[in-house]
């Protein structure tokens, strides 16, 4: 399909791509529907032969034609409209995987807009909601840690709700198609008959299902409203039933089991009453419609029996009264579901609204590459408060095939100082890579960095797949670099085994190193590894340290961790504590920064943690 | 504990019977509907029968108004049953729901705490909310709709067979046939939104996944093997879709054919001298018979239709006897040992020391010699440094036989006193915790609070015995702050929710919110750090003596935890404290007891 053509944003570019099936939908629901009319048509004629055959004016052999040929009819047009129905679901069906697809999208590339609009949207567009949101965006430059695991539930809950929605919309436009023709083709259809029968009694008779639908238009916002107020007191009640159960406990503890108990059994009170009173003025209202179409009724047996009797408007047979009849029932029937059209488009409406922010083509990103070179660190300074910087001024340098070891007491922002190098959060000074500042190749969609960080983010799908993401570059030297290659074989399908939701089925250990082969496999001229090892032994985290040596000549590994055992083998350390980073080797360090020795020392008599 | 016998019958009956004259009005208005559904057909034969008739044009003609008329009534009366049906069976399956969900929660309160701890809450929920609903659209629309259309079913085939053997006999030879053609296209349907609802429920697990994990996709440039993963789930259950599409299409038009053949064959055989007879249809009695046929299918498709819901609701109802049948804590019993403990204070109190091992804890609770009503009376202030604020003696615990986690356990805090109970993961901190709140009864020895028994403390004085801070904050769902301290306690005002909100320092922060105390705690209007602190002025909104505080185990930055210390420092102050803790800030607040767990 041709790029500009097809637009995610607009839904007739749905309808264009699916043409094929919704001509097909066209051509068997205008015949469907059209032969609805051949049912009440047939059933005159097969009373009026009766009526002959029985005064002796027909033989008997002829109802046997007639009556095939009603069967036949019939069971064309219920064919056609088999073949409607079937291709009407598949197109809606396809219509939503189409948008299922741009949502998909749109949430992995990443367009946080989108989720912002969403968020106001779906939160019932409260103040609250507007201001919780502001609140979310604010904390979440401000606090992170576990601001940030709720803010994912959020995520994930938005994205499974903006796929209902997708799904709604496309419901809604099966909903509308069908109602084209099931309700508009048929109404037309009815009317045109009863019209060809006699057009004086028609407009008289069609008098009464207008007044009916105007009368019904103007009951159904009583009715609207009182189903809207019976599932608000449904949700309340739900959600009163809910937290009930769930803080079952703390009721107990509390002593307020009983009260609780009270607070529900009034939501179950409101919302009997509630459902009740709609559940009276629908049950009500609903017939109101179809009598007042039926005055119809009356007018035809009056003026069609005249018809019939030779002293009306049209001379009439027993078959076009009985026809005629059968035809107005149910074009009064038909007519009553009009709103129901009205009712699909605005219903496929609201949920277009609401994942349109998501309704924009993005293209895949790709792999960028990024020329390797030294890394030149200087005068970094970051804080989340403008008077407060988490650490400030901070200088280094590296080559190629080094590895920097990062460390500081608990909080010093040394998780942070990596997100720095992610392009997660801005940064003042200068990160240099190869002569390119990192902002600016992250702007111009550069891939300068891999990291692993605490939690080792994993699919549920196989070793093989986490690690090469998609990739068919073979996994293997990785895997030996993070000391995998031996546990991985004797797993039950070896790099093939599904790790499980959230690597739950590894344990942390095994999780942390296919985090870290992942980040290997995808190198890069920096490599930043936030406490890969705190899983992990100190055998295993001695031999990954040795393949990361030799293994990485054209990266630069910064290494963040709170165990220090290998540190005096890397080429360079950094020491945050207080906002401000001590630079040098091991032993320098020793020597200038007490902070650093005492840490290191402490570690080394054994008090580990 | 005592296993509760739960019978479905008895249930439901109970239920029914509290709406006898609900239920007697919807049956007379059932069989009422289903009987003035039968006239307005007739009515038209007759009138074709006269017209086809055509002996005297002027006298017909006389009689077309009244007709009409009295055909048009006959449709008001049949339609307005209908309605009056509808409303009375919406208020009694609503009252009947009411009742179930009413019982439900009434059980939540009489089930013991380990319920909760070994059934996961999203599966109580499911029972309170889904199969009450199912139950729900069964009481609303299943069972009475398929009453109501078997009623109408039977209705016209008894006038059908009064007027055309021959037609009725056609007709009870067609419906096994649609019977099995329903209930085997439900099967196939069933089985593929099975299907589709596994396919689905794969595809709806990527995409949490996807935002866990959105940071290596996005680095690494997953996002084209996540895409294809997510594409694949998807189509997998559009495949399984079609299957269901393909069942809910060809249903209803099969349905209708068969209607047709039938009345084909009729008109046919009415036709043939031969049948004549046996038919017995004249024109207007075939006009009446093609209405008729029309709805007498309607409801065969209903009842096809309608088993699913049946199948599910009764799925739904098991699932709700089950809960209903749960074994239940002890309230008797642990009466009846209050009872007894208070005429064996008395003897105490007299100095006659026959204590029954029965009454051990009892006797241990109270082993200063203090009744309990004089507790009581003294319980405002003074005279109790006697009695210490929790006493546990000898106390064993096991939540099963063969793994004890305490054995002969003693722990003593008198008023005033500050213990921080320290010990690695798995020693039984919490379980100790549970013990003091009362939501285990020990297995051996006592646990007592201020004298008293902890697990039959009444209720309504829980909250002002003791405040418990929790580990993690339970929100009131949709409850404003000041719901949330008072979690409804009609006893605790909103002048003692903001001096709560005051001591642990979040009183000027709730203010400043659009309403202030009324305004509903919703995602993001506290920090987590806030909620903490929202917690501990819960525990301490009914003032309480005893405060217990409960590990709190969520990370946070040096600074909320600052303002955390303080704030617990703040609440803490004239209180008796007891807190689980690793946190070697907290120690400085009181003396250490280590709990190690019991060698079994």
């Amino acid at each position: 399909m041709a790029k500009k053509a097809y637009d995610p944003g607009k839904l007739t570019s749905y309808c264009k791509k699916e043409a094929g099936l919704l001509t097909a939908v066209s051509i068997t629901g205008v015949l469907y529907n059209v032969g609805m009319a051949a049912g009440p048509w047939f059933e005159g004629q097969l009373v009026q032969r009766l009526v002959e055959i029985l005064g002796g004016q027909a033989e008997a052999a002829a109802m046997i034609g007639l009556a095939l040929t009603y069967l036949c009819v019939i069971a064309f047009v219920q064919f056609m409209r088999f073949l409607k129905r079937l291709y009407v679901r598949k197109f809606a069906n396809r219509t939503a995987q189409a948008m299922r697809r741009t949502v998909y999208r749109s949430v992995l590339v990443g367009s946080s807009t989108a989720t912002a609009k969403h968020t106001a949207d779906a939160a019932s567009g409260t103040l609250h909601a507007a201001r919780a949101m502001v609140d979310r965006v604010s904390e979440s430059v401000q606090a992170k840690g576990e601001k940030e695991k709720a803010s994912e539930t959020d995520a994930g809950s938005l994205m499974t709700r903006a796929i209902a929605d997708a799904d709604d919309c496309a419901e809604g436009l099966r909903k509308f198609i069908t109602e084209i023709f099931d309700t508009g083709v048929v109404i037309v259809v009815y009317m045109a008959m009863l019209f060809f029968y006699d057009w004086r009694l028609t407009l008289l008779v069609l008098l009464f299902p207008p007044i009916a639908y105007a009368l019904a238009n103007y009951l159904k916002k009583y009715v609207v409203s009182a189903v809207h107020a019976a599932k608000d007191a449904g949700d309340n009640m739900r959600a009163r039933g809910l937290d009930r159960v769930s803080n079952a406990v703390t009721y107990r503890i509390y002593g307020a089991e009983a009260i609780q108990t009270a607070e529900y059994d009034k939501a179950l009170g409101r919302y009997e009453q509630a459902k009740i009173r709609s559940g009276i003025l629908n049950n009500a209202t609903q017939p109101i419609y179809y009598l007042i179409s039926s005055i119809g009724f009356i007018v035809i047996i009056f003026l069609g029996g005249r018809n019939v009797l030779g002293t009306g408007w049209t001379a009439w047979d027993i078959a076009a009264f009985s026809a005629y009849f059968a035809c107005f029932g149910n074009l009064a029937k038909k007519s009553s579901h009009a709103a129901n059209l009205f009712n699909a488009i605005q219903k496929a409406e609201v949920s277009w609204k609401r994942i349109l922010p998501y309704m924009h083509e993005n293209d895949l990103p790709v792999e960028k590459k990024v020329p390797s070179g030294a890394l030149s660190v200087s005068g970094l300074t970051f804080g989340f408060e403008a008077d407060k910087p988490l650490f400030s001024d901070v200088t280094f340098s590296a080559e190629p095939g080094q590895i920097v070891g990062i460390t500081g007491p608990v909080a010093c922002g040394k998780t942070t100082f990596a997100r720095c190098f992610l392009g997660e959060i801005p940064y003042e000074g200068s990160i240099r890579i190869a002569d390119g500042e990192l902002s600016d190749i992250k702007a111009a969609g550069g891939d300068a960095v891999s990291f692993t960080g605490h939690s080792p983010d994993l699919l549920d799908s196989s070793i093989e797949n986490n690690i090469a993401l998609g990739d068919s570059r073979p996994v293997g030297h990785v895997l030996s670099m993070a000391d995998f290659t031996e546990e991985a074989a004797a797993m039950p399908e070896g790099v093939q085994t599904v790790v499980g939701s959230g690597g739950g089925r590894l344990s942390g250990g095994q999780a942390a190193r296919i985090s870290l082969a992942r980040a290997l496999y995808h190198e890069r001229p920096v490599i930043v590894l936030d406490d890969p090892f705190s899983a992990v032994d100190a055998e295993t985290e001695g031999h990954i340290l040795n393949a990361l040596k030799t293994d990485c000549p054209d990266s630069i590994i910064l290494l963040i961790s709170h165990r220090l055992r290998y540190f005096p083998d890397l080429d360079l350390v950094l020491y945050l504590e207080d906002g401000k980073a001590a630079v040098g080797t091991h032993e320098e360090l020793m020597q200038t920064s007490p902070g650093y020795r005492k840490m290191y020392e402490l570690q080394e008599d054994g008090h580990e943690e | 504990m005592k296993n509760n016998r739960f019978s479905l019958g008895k249930f439901a009956g109970s239920l029914v019977g509290r709406q006898k004259g609900l239920t007697a009005a919807l049956i007379l208005l059932v069989v009422a509907a289903a009987v003035a559904d039968l006239v307005p057909p007739l009515i038209l034969g007759n009138v074709v029968d006269r017209l086809s008739g055509k002996s005297d044009v002027n006298a017909i003609a006389g009689t077309l108004l009244g007709a009409g008329l009295f055909y048009f009534l006959t449709i008001f009366l049949s339609r307005g049953l209908e309605a009056a049906r509808e409303i009375v069976l919406t208020i009694w399956g609503e009252r009947l729901s009411h009742g179930v969900r009413k019982q439900l929660a009434d059980k939540l309160s009489r089930l013991p705490a380990s319920y909760f701890v070994t059934h996961p809450t999203g599966d109580t929920v499911s029972r309170f909310a889904d199969d009450v609903d199912t139950l729900e659209d069964l009481f609303s629309s299943g069972v009475i709709s398929m009453a109501v259309d078997t009623a109408s079913l039977i209705g016209i085939v008894v006038v059908i067979f009064t007027k055309s053997p021959g037609l009725a006999i056609l007709l009870l030879i067609s419906f096994p046939l649609i019977g099995l053609f329903t209930a085997k296209i439900q099967k196939k349907a069933l089985f593929a939104q099975r299907a589709n609802r596994a396919a689905v429920a794969l595809a709806n697990r990527i995409l949490p996944e996807t935002v866990a994990a959105r940071r290596p996709i996005r680095l690494y440039h997953g996002e084209a093997f996540m895409e294809e993963r997510y594409d694949k789930a998807v189509s997998d259950s559009f495949k399984a879709r079609e299957e269901a599409n393909f069942c809910d299409a060809i249903y209803s038009p099969v349905v209708i054919i068969t209607q047709t053949a039938i009345t084909a064959v009729m008109m046919i055989l009415a036709s043939q001298e031969a049948f004549r007879p046996f038919f017995g249809i004249s024109a207007g009695t075939a006009a009446a018979f093609i209405a008729y046929i029309a709805q007498v299918f309607t409801p065969i498709e209903n009842i096809g239709m309608e088993i699913q819901s049946i199948q599910s609701a009764v799925a739904g109802v098991q699932r709700i006897a089950e809960f209903l049948g749960e074994k239940e804590r002890n309230t008797e019993e642990a009466d009846k040992t209050a009872k007894a403990a208070e005429s064996q204070t008395e003897k105490v109190g007299e100095g006659k020391k026959n204590v029954t091992v029965r009454n051990a804890c009892n006797i241990a609770c109270n082993a200063n010699g203090l009744s309990r009503n004089t507790y009581k009376a003294e319980n405002a202030k003074s005279s109790c440094e006697n009695v210490p604020t929790v006493k546990i003696a000898n106390m064993s615990f096991s939540y099963d036989v063969d793994t004890p986690v305490f054995a002969g356990f003693d722990l003593e805090v008198k008023e005033g006193e500050s213990v921080v109970l320290t010990g690695r993961t798995g020693e039984g901190k919490s379980t100790l915790f549970k013990l003091i709140l009362g939501l285990y009864p020990p297995t051996g020895g006592s646990v007592c609070l201020f004298g008293r028994e902890a697990a039959s403390l009444p209720d309504g004085e829980r909250r002002r015995l003791y405040g418990c801070v929790e580990q993690d904050f339970h929100p009131l769902a949709g409850g404003t702050i000041l719901e949330q301290i008072t979690l409804d306690d009609p006893d605790i005002s909103e002048a003692d929710a903001r001096e709560a909100l005051n001591t642990v320092g979040l009183l000027e922060t709730v203010e400043a919110l659009p309403e202030g105390l009324g305004t509903r705690l919703a995602e993001g209007t506290l920090s987590a750090g806030q909620t903490q602190l929202l917690s501990i002025a819960r525990a301490i909104a009914a003032r309480p003596k005893l405060l217990l505080l409960d590990e709190i185990t969520s990370d946070m930055d040096a600074r909320t935890e600052e303002a955390l210390m303080q704030a617990l420092g703040r609440a803490a102050e004239g209180r008796t404290v007891l807190s689980i803790s690793h946190r070697k800030e907290l120690l400085k607040y009181g003396r250490e007891v280590a709990i190690r767990k019991a060698v079994g």
